[in-house]
């Protein structure tokens, strides 16, 4: 097996596109479009572990603001999120910029609560 | 630091995948406006489908290599209440979106190359969980392509 070892990979036509091809060999795709922008994993507000966040704000009882480090380059990104604990659900953003968004956290009566949480976020860097 | 550049990185033999250590790239994403029938952003989709109220296909462009070995995530969001998921003025619970089930709570077939999903209203002793449209829902996948 070949392997090459580097520190970062660029696209030589244009930086921000490397292709590869899929399990299957039968598609390509872009590379940075796949790979998860942000992931964070918090302890009701304070984040526990992170790529790409530099802030989490306890904005009211299950709200809390994930400020990003290096901003989306628009505001229609994908989020998807879970609640690690028993009887509560996650609900998903309020509000969001690109370099922010609010997590919710809801029981079964809409009632907010603070959770620990995870989730992440799929779109394209600025 | 050391610089590699290529617009294209396959295995040794030309054609096959190059091992990304420990790493496995999210193969679909969309950004789904339900309320106005928009695709607001996305990575591999060609459509969605709007079937009936709360209803949706997601038609993928590169197609999955197995209909069931993939992993889906969906999150959800009503501005009708400011980010709650209920409609303004019901006592109702969250709002849900469910994967592969139509108004009929009849599970479609999946397919390589779609996600059947619905969005409902929560539901409570008097109020059942019908389905409604909402204005932002996000459907992410991860698997094997094709």
């Amino acid at each position: 097996m070949s392997e090459i070892i580097t520190d970062k990979l660029t696209g030589k036509t244009s930086a921000g596109n490397v292709t590869i091809t899929s399990e299957g060999g039968s598609a390509t795709m872009q590379l940075q479009q796949g790979l998860a922008k942000v992931w964070v994993f918090s302890t009701d507000d304070v984040i526990t572990d992170s790529l790409n966040t530099s802030s989490s704000t306890d904005v009211s009882t299950g709200e809390y603001t994930i400020t990003l480090a290096s901003a989306m380059s628009s505001t229609n990104f994908a989020m998807c999120g879970s609640v690690n604990e028993n009887n509560n659900l996650i609900v998903g953003r309020k509000s969001n910029t690109t370099s922010s968004y609010n997590v919710r956290i809801k029981n079964t009566s809409n009632s907010g609560v603070d959770a620990n949480t995870g989730s992440s976020v799929h779109g394209d860097l600025a | 630091m050391s610089t590699l550049k290529a617009d294209t990185i396959v295995a040794s033999d030309g054609t096959s995948p190059v091992t990304l250590t420990k790493q496995e790239a999210t193969k679909q994403w969309s950004s789904w406006d339900g309320v106005n029938n928009d695709i607001e952003g996305s990575l591999n989709v060609t459509s969605v489908t709007d079937e009936e109220t709360g209803v949706y296909t997601l038609n993928i462009t590169s197609a999955y290599s197995s209909q069931h070995d993939r992993c889906i995530f969906t999150t959800l969001y009503n501005s009708n209440d400011d980010g709650a998921t209920v409609e303004s003025g019901s006592a109702r619970a969250m709002s849900t979106v469910v994967v592969g089930t139509n108004s009929n709570n009849t599970i479609d077939p999946l397919t390589t190359t779609t996600i059947q999903y619905s969005t409902a209203y929560g539901s409570t002793g008097q109020s059942d969980g019908g389905m409604l449209d909402l204005c932002k829902v996000w459907v992410t996948s991860i698997g094997d392509l094709a």
